[in-house]
Formats: C-alpha cells, sequence, structure tokens
C-alpha cells in the first residue's frame, strides 16, 4: 500500500473517531449538566449521580424486558416520575443535612450511592446488560462516513435537553429563581422566592437529566453497577472542564471527555479510555481549575 | 393619628456571643418616611436584616398587625415588605437591568408592566439600560437598580439601608428625590442612615441608636430642638 | 523552640495508668491463650482505628473531606505484592509501601489543592477510580496469565509471617499514629494547618505557607494510611483492584468518624470498635452488608451527625433536668 492509501485510511479514523466523539459529548454534556445545576444552586455535589444515572438505566431496561416498552418511549414515564422523586428527596430528604452541613450532605450522598449500587448489584447482578433495540444496529450515511444511528440519537436528544434548560432557564419565572439562587441565596430570598422550593425543584432537574443521561448511554454502551462511579468521574471532569453557569461551556466540556475518550479506544486500547479521560481532567485541573470557558 | 404599620417590641438580634442589638422598640406608622439614625456598629442594619427575616432574632416584629416572627424571609416580602440592601454587590451581576427588574416582580408577575413604568418613570436611565448587563452599571445606577428592584413587588413598607453610601451628592439628591416620589405614591419608608443631617432632612419621625440601643425616638423637629442632640451630633 | 506538650494538663502518670495498663494488655493478649477470633478481630479494629484517625484528621482538623482513601490503601497493597514478589523482606515492603503511598499523595496534591471542598471530596475519589482502572487494565511485563487485572495478585509474604506478628504491627501502628497525630495537633504544625482549615484567606494574609501545611498533613494522612493498608492486606494474603480501590475504604472511616464524632481523637475508638464489629458480623452477608453500612450511615446522619457523644449529651441533659426538678 502506498503513503496515501495510509493516510487517507488514517484520516478517515480520525474524522471517524472525531464524529463519535462529538457525538459522544453531547450525551456526555447530558450527565455533566445535573450535576452543574445542583452545584450551582446548593453548592454541592451529588455523589449518588452515578447511581441516579444508573436508575435510568436499570429501569428503562427492566421495561423493556419486562414489558417490551422502547427506552424511548419510556423516557415518557420515566422522565416526569425521576423529576418527582428528585424533588421530593432533597425537600423531605436531604434538605436536613444540607442545612446541617455540606460534608454531612456528601456524606449522605455517599451512602445512597453504596446502597443503590448494591441493590443494582443484587437485583440484576454484575454482569452488563444494554437496552437492546432494533435500532441500535442502525447505520446512517452521511456522504463518506457510515454513523451508528444510536450515536445520532444521543447527540440530537442531548442538544434538545440542553436548549430546553437554556430557555427554561433564561426566559421563565422558575428559571430566574434558579439562577438567581445560584447567584446569591439571600437576596432570592428577597424577592419572594422559597429558596427550599427552589433547591428541591434543581434537585429534581438534576435527577430528571440523569435519569435521560441514563437512557440514553444505555442505548449506546453496555452497563452495570460499578459504571455509577464513572459517571460520577465524568459528570465531574464535565462541570471542571466547562465552567459552571454556561450551558455552552458544559457542551464543550461534556465534547472534550467524549473525543479524548473515542480517541483514545480507537488509536490506543478500549480498556484505557476511561483512564485516558480521567487523565485529561487531572492535567486540566492542574492546569487551569476554573473550568476552560471559566465561570 | 394614622395607624401603625409596622410594630418592633423588645428587639435583641445576637451574632453568637455579640449582642448586635438590645431591647429596641419603636413604630413606623402608615405613609411616614421614618429613619434609624446611628454610626457604624450602632446595630442599625441588624434591626432591618432582623425586620426581613435573614437573621435570628428575639423579640416580636408586627407588619400590618400581624406577628411575622414565625415567617421566614420569603414569606415575608409576600406581606408587602422590601429590602434595599446597603451593598451595591447585591445586584444580580450575571442578570441584565430588565432580569433583575422581572426578579423584582417574581411575587406578582401579572402586574410586571405597570411596575415596569413606575421604576421607568422614576429612574429613566433604566430604561435606556436595560438590556445591559447589571455589573456594567455605575455605581449610583446600581442603587437605582437596586431600588427599581425593590419597588417591583408594589411593597406598602421599604427598608433602605443607606442609600448615600459611597455616592455624589448629586445623584445622592436625585436618590432621595425619588424616594419622596415613591412615598408620595403611598409607600412607608424606613430609612437607615448614617448622617444625621440627611435623616433629620428627609424623614418625619426618627430614632438615634448606639451600641445597640436606642437613645433617642420622636419626630424630627422634636430631635432638632433637643439640647443633647444639637452638641452631641450636630455641633451646635 | 516551643516544647510540645504531650499531656494535657491536669493529666500525669497517676491518672494516665489505666491508659498504660490498657496498653500493656493489649501487647500481651497473643500470650493469655485467648481465641483466635479476638486476634482476628484486634488486628482489624487497629487498622480501622488507624485509617480512621487519620481520616478524622484530615477531615475534621484540617476541613479536606477524602472520599478518595482507596487509592492509598491499593496503592499500598500493590505495592507489598510486587516488592514480596521480588523477594524483599516483609517489613522494609511494608514501609516501602508506606512511602510510595505518601510519593503519590504528594504527587497528586498540585492538582487536588486547587480545588476546595466539595470539589476536593470528588477528585480524590476520580483519583481512586483512575487507580483502579489502572490496576485492572495494566500487565506489568512479568506478570504470569493468571494474575494482575481483574484477578489482583497474591501477597507472598503472607505465608511467611504469622498472626502475631500481624497483630502486633497492627497495634504499634494504631499507638504509633494516635501519637503522632497528639504530637502533631499541639505542634506548630497542627496549629497552622488548623488556621488554614478555618479561613485559608486570612492564614495567607498571616504569613503561612499554605500549600506547604498542606501538603505535610495530606503526606502524613497518606503515609499512614498506606502502611494500615499493607498490613491488612498482608493479613488478608490477596489483593484485588475492585476491593483495593474500593469505597469501602472510605465508608469504613467515614462510618466510624459519624459514630464517634468529628474533631476528635478519642471519637475514632469508639467509632472503629462499633465499625469492626459490625464489619466482622455482615462480612457473610456480601452485598447487602454494604447495603446496611449505607442505611446506618443515612440513620446516623439524620439522627446524630454529631456522633453518639451528641446522643448521650441529649440523655444526659433529659436526665439533669428531671433530676433537679425532683430535688426542688
Amino acid at each position: 500500500m502506498g503513503y496515501e492509501e495510509v493516510l487517507i485510511i488514517l484520516l478517515t479514523e480520525l474524522a471517524e473517531a472525531l464524529l463519535y466523539g462529538c457525538l459522544l459529548g453531547g450525551a456526555y454534556a447530558v450527565i455533566g449538566i445535573g450535576m452543574s445545576l445542583i452545584l450551582g444552586v446548593m453548592d454541592v455535589m451529588n455523589i449518588a449521580h452515578g447511581e441516579f444515572i444508573l436508575l435510568g438505566s436499570y429501569l428503562a431496561y427492566y421495561l423493556l424486558t419486562t414489558f417490551g416498552i422502547d427506552p424511548l418511549l419510556s423516557l415518557i414515564i420515566l422522565a416526569p416520575t425521576f423529576f418527582v422523586l428528585g424533588f421530593l428527596l432533597q425537600r423531605f430528604g436531604l434538605s436536613r443535612p444540607l442545612k446541617y452541613s455540606v460534608d454531612i450532605f456528601v456524606m449522605a450522598t455517599l451512602a445512597i450511592s453504596t446502597i443503590l449500587e448494591n441493590l443494582y448489584l443484587l437485583i440484576w447482578s454484575p454482569l452488563q446488560k444494554a437496552l437492546v433495540t432494533n435500532y441500535m444496529l442502525w447505520s446512517l450515511k452521511l456522504g463518506e462516513f457510515s454513523v451508528a444511528f444510536v450515536f445520532v440519537l444521543d447527540f440530537f436528544i442531548s442538544i434538545a435537553v440542553l436548549v430546553f434548560l437554556r430557555e427554561f432557564l433564561r426566559k421563565t419565572y422558575l428559571g430566574m429563581a434558579i439562577r438567581a439562587s445560584s447567584e446569591d441565596w439571600r437576596m432570592a430570598q428577597l424577592m419572594g422566592i422559597n429558596t427550599d422550593n427552589v433547591r428541591a425543584l434543581t434537585f429534581g432537574l438534576g435527577f430528571l437529566t440523569a435519569g435521560i443521561a441514563g437512557v440514553l448511554i444505555g442505548l449506546t454502551y453496555p452497563f452495570s453497577p460499578s459504571i455509577g462511579k464513572a459517571y460520577l468521574v465524568i459528570a465531574f471532569g464535565v462541570v471542571v472542564l466547562g465552567g459552571l453557569g454556561s450551558m455552552l461551556g458544559t457542551f464543550v466540556g461534556g465534547v472534550i471527555l467524549g473525543l479524548v475518550q473515542v480517541l483514545t479506544a480507537v488509536f490506543f486500547d478500549p480498556a484505557w479510555q476511561l483512564f485516558a479521560s480521567y487523565l485529561v481532567i487531572f492535567v486540566l485541573l492542574a492546569l487551569r481549575p476554573r473550568g476552560v470557558l471559566g465561570r | 393619628m394614622s395607624e401603625t404599620i409596622l410594630k418592633i417590641n423588645n428587639l435583641s438580634v445576637y451574632y453568637g456571643r455579640l449582642e448586635a442589638v438590645h431591647d429596641v422598640s419603636f413604630d413606623v406608622k402608615k405613609g411616614e418616611i421614618f429613619a434609624l439614625i446611628g454610626s457604624n456598629g450602632a446595630g442599625k442594619t441588624s434591626t432591618l436584616s432582623a425586620i426581613v427575616g435573614l437573621v435570628p432574632y428575639r423579640g416580636t416584629i408586627e407588619l400590618f398587625g400581624e406577628k411575622i416572627d414565625r415567617l421566614k424571609a420569603y414569606q415575608r416580602i409576600t406581606r408587602g415588605l422590601s429590602l434595599v440592601p446597603e451593598s451595591s454587590a447585591t445586584i444580580f451581576s450575571r442578570f441584565t437591568v430588565l432580569e433583575n427588574l422581572l426578579i423584582g416582580s417574581y411575587i406578582n408577575r401579572d402586574s410586571k408592566k405597570d411596575m415596569l413604568e413606575r421604576v421607568f418613570s422614576l429612574f429613566p436611565i433604566l430604561k435606556e439600560r436595560a438590556n445591559q448587563m447589571a455589573d456594567k452599571l455605575s455605581g449610583g445606577e446600581r442603587k437605582m437598580l437596586l431600588i427599581g428592584r425593590a419597588l417591583m413587588s408594589n411593597p406598602k413598607l421599604l427598608l433602605l439601608d443607606e442609600v448615600s453610601l459611597g455616592l455624589s451628592p448629586v445623584i445622592t439628591e436625585k436618590i432621595y428625590e425619588a424616594c419622596a416620589e415613591i412615598n408620595k405614591q403611598g409607600v412607608t419608608i424606613l430609612l437607615v442612615e448614617q448622617s444625621i443631617w440627611k435623616a433629620l432632612e428627609k424623614a418625619e419621625r426618627a430614632c438615634i441608636m448606639e451600641s445597640g440601643k436606642i437613645v433617642k425616638i420622636g419626630t424630627t423637629s422634636e430631635l432638632r430642638d433637643e439640647e443633647l442632640i444639637r452638641k452631641a451630633y450636630l455641633g451646635l | 523552640m516551643r516544647r510540645t506538650k504531650l499531656l494535657p494538663k491536669g493529666k500525669n502518670l497517676v491518672t494516665l495508668s489505666p491508659l498504660i495498663v490498657v496498653i500493656i494488655v493489649l501487647f500481651l493478649i497473643p500470650w493469655l491463650g485467648l481465641s483466635e477470633y479476638l486476634i482476628t478481630f484486634l488486628i482489624l479494629f487497629f487498622i480501622f482505628l488507624t485509617m480512621t484517625e487519620m481520616w478524622n484528621f484530615l477531615a475534621g482538623y484540617c476541613g479536606f473531606f477524602s472520599l478518595g482513601q482507596g487509592a492509598f490503601v491499593g496503592l499500598a497493597g500493590y505495592m507489598l505484592g510486587v516488592l514480596t514478589d521480588f523477594g524483599w523482606s516483609t517489613y522494609i515492603a511494608i514501609l516501602i509501601s508506606g512511602v510510595v503511598a505518601t510519593t503519590f499523595a504528594a504527587v497528586v496534591s498540585k492538582p487536588l489543592f486547587r480545588i476546595k471542598g466539595v470539589y476536593f471530596a470528588v477528585g480524590t475519589l476520580a483519583l481512586t477510580e483512575m487507580l483502579r482502572i489502572f490496576f485492572t487494565s495494566w500487565r506489568p511485563p512479568w506478570a504470569s496469565p493468571v494474575t494482575w487485572g481483574g484477578a489482583g495478585i497474591p501477597i507472598k509474604a503472607t505465608a511467611y509471617v504469622s498472626r502475631v506478628e500481624v497483630y502486633y504491627l497492627a497495634l504499634i501502628l494504631a499507638l504509633l499514629s494516635i501519637f503522632s497525630l497528639k504530637v502533631v495537633l499541639n505542634s506548630k504544625l497542627g496549629l497552622n494547618v488548623m488556621a488554614i482549615c478555618d479561613d485559608e484567606s486570612t492564614a495567607l494574609s498571616c504569613g503561612i505557607p499554605t500549600y506547604r501545611y498542606k501538603l505535610y498533613a495530606f503526606t502524613l494522612y497518606a503515609f499512614f494510611v498506606g502502611l494500615a493498608g499493607a498490613t491488612f492486606y498482608l493479613y488478608q494474603g490477596y489483593i484485588e483492584p475492585t476491593g483495593g480501590f474500593g469505597v469501602s475504604w472510605t465508608l469504613i472511616p467515614l462510618m466510624a468518624t459519624i459514630i464517634g464524632g468529628l474533631r476528635s481523637i478519642d471519637g475514632p475508638i469508639a467509632g472503629a470498635l462499633i465499625v469492626t464489629i459490625l464489619y466482622l458480623q455482615l462480612v457473610r452477608y456480601l452485598g447487602l452488608s454494604l447495603i446496611l453500612q449505607g442505611i446506618i450511615v443515612l440513620i446516623f446522619v439524620f439522627v446524630a451527625p454529631k456522633g453518639l457523644k451528641s446522643i448521650f449529651e441529649i440523655i444526659r441533659k433529659h436526665f439533669y433536668l428531671r433530676s433537679s426538678k425532683l430535688l426542688i
């Protein structure tokens, strides 16, 4: 084979990898946005975030295998349920630890994370599961390339979620209330905003986006109980890389992580793809803790 | 003759073991401008914080005849109370001027258009800068934004914490004129001031605080005539 | 030059003698012919105690909430396995494992200290996950087909060391850790670190080199945690990535701290005692045991976030009030 041919193959692989990386990045942005919202408004991280995402995957799995409901359709049931669950959990559960101290809240969410992870182990075993549907194997033709349909689906649903959230935060009174509470919760109270409800609302949104992310990722990659921690780190990475309070930043953060992961898988070794992402997060932390686009 | 809309009874505010306000009692009557005067550390801001519900306190506060001690801050706002804090940093810097005002009408969004008109007629500069980011405003403009934002909820009692702090005399006069106009529109004002001159000039009744306690309370003309006040504060 | 105070005011040898007696008894336990179960229990207790004291030091006194204790435990455990595999003497290997954990802490402190509070906590967790993936995927050139990767590696030293030796190792480690904490907390280092914990910017303006002191505290923590980890794996005989870098290593000191109370030296003793009992009782339930541990933490978070002591305080106040009413 001549150099030209080798170069073309390499470039094609690179282009495909870049494409996949971007598409995956969309899903990662959705993983990260929940954490970003909670962090912005409540100044804490929910350690169980990864396990909440997995809850989405496993519940969709349950609905798929028991009732044959397509995962995307099941989102119609799951999304509002997750929102309500998150709202109630914060309003009547986690608000007390949060008022006490941030550390105690973190302890509580760590406990919840452990409980959930082991519940999944008990109920669904450590073996990997996947949301298997007939469109899993479809691919779309984009000019020269063919792309797996699920990745494109991930991407567009993610964009839809991010855009919806952005408009909600910008245009609606509730959204403004969330932004105000995130910036200065005292002044927000003086506007008549019930900050307890705002915190619960934010948590509900976080849970909701986690559930959506869970379904999306479940369609794309196989999952198992131990992946929860990986999702947590990815969410963390998205927030660190993209900065808080910026939809665009979150999206960019997700894409960076997605790209790193896919490029590592294609050009190095799939076993190390997550490791590479983590390494990038840490290196960037060492250099720029304020996030790529800043807060 | 006019009704009392705010009644403070034996208010005490503690920060840990530090007593910032000790056994303070006074009334504010409907439609008046009442001044709370004192130097730094006298306890004026702590009193306002207690009224609005941002700090824990002992004693009782009655607003429009209702005891509001059990209410949280955001609930007190719905009772017709609004606060303009001392610091200009309390604007929402990641919002535009217009968004700042809109969030002020969170509890009465239906009348936001009317409220906006009212604020714009008081402070035309805000209308000009409506779509600019709030952190681009100058000091005086920020104060105007803070007052405007506080007005958006159509309060019946407006608490103003040192509106003139750090502003030039010209802007200060403008702001006080706006306050007088607001008062004419029927809003009762409780104003906190360090400068006794200004306070006696603008208000109808006042009380003077020192180290957390009230030392004198009465109408401004009574206070002006007081020998002690003239000697201690006015240097006469 | 200040003399470090080891003995708190008012305590002299007489009041300390019960403590000295207890320590002597602990040293004599293996010779008293008591059950194997007790020895095992105490080994685990000492290891968990060391880890809890150190975690409490970092979280309670220094304000660093570390969720990534597993990083240092696993790293030290693997180091022990590798070194003894190559024939190094056991005790030297343990010491070096501690040093390796410390070095790792020093290296990652650069990025880690830039992030505060909650970010720091999750950062340490991310670090641990990184290590877990690393040790699951990496196969060193000398690896045999059945070791390394997800299966883990055996610790050859375990075969050459008796249970009693491990017991003394754990006991001495626990005593050393408590002793060094007492020294550190009363020393310049301790006061500086606590000042930094309270308010870093003020400390900076007082001229305290904050980064350096944080580094000292963090490496001290890593050293003892590493040693404790190495001791544990010496006891267990093998190490694999999921357990070695698992969340248990954080949950255990966390539970012990929440039971015993944050920011104290004797609190962890009570906490570690209870945790060890639970650990041994629940070990047969495997997955369920972690769920139960999580539930216990949740209960404490809601009922007694200050630890058991706060419950005692409430009970004591209740009885005090009642009895004083009787006296009138």
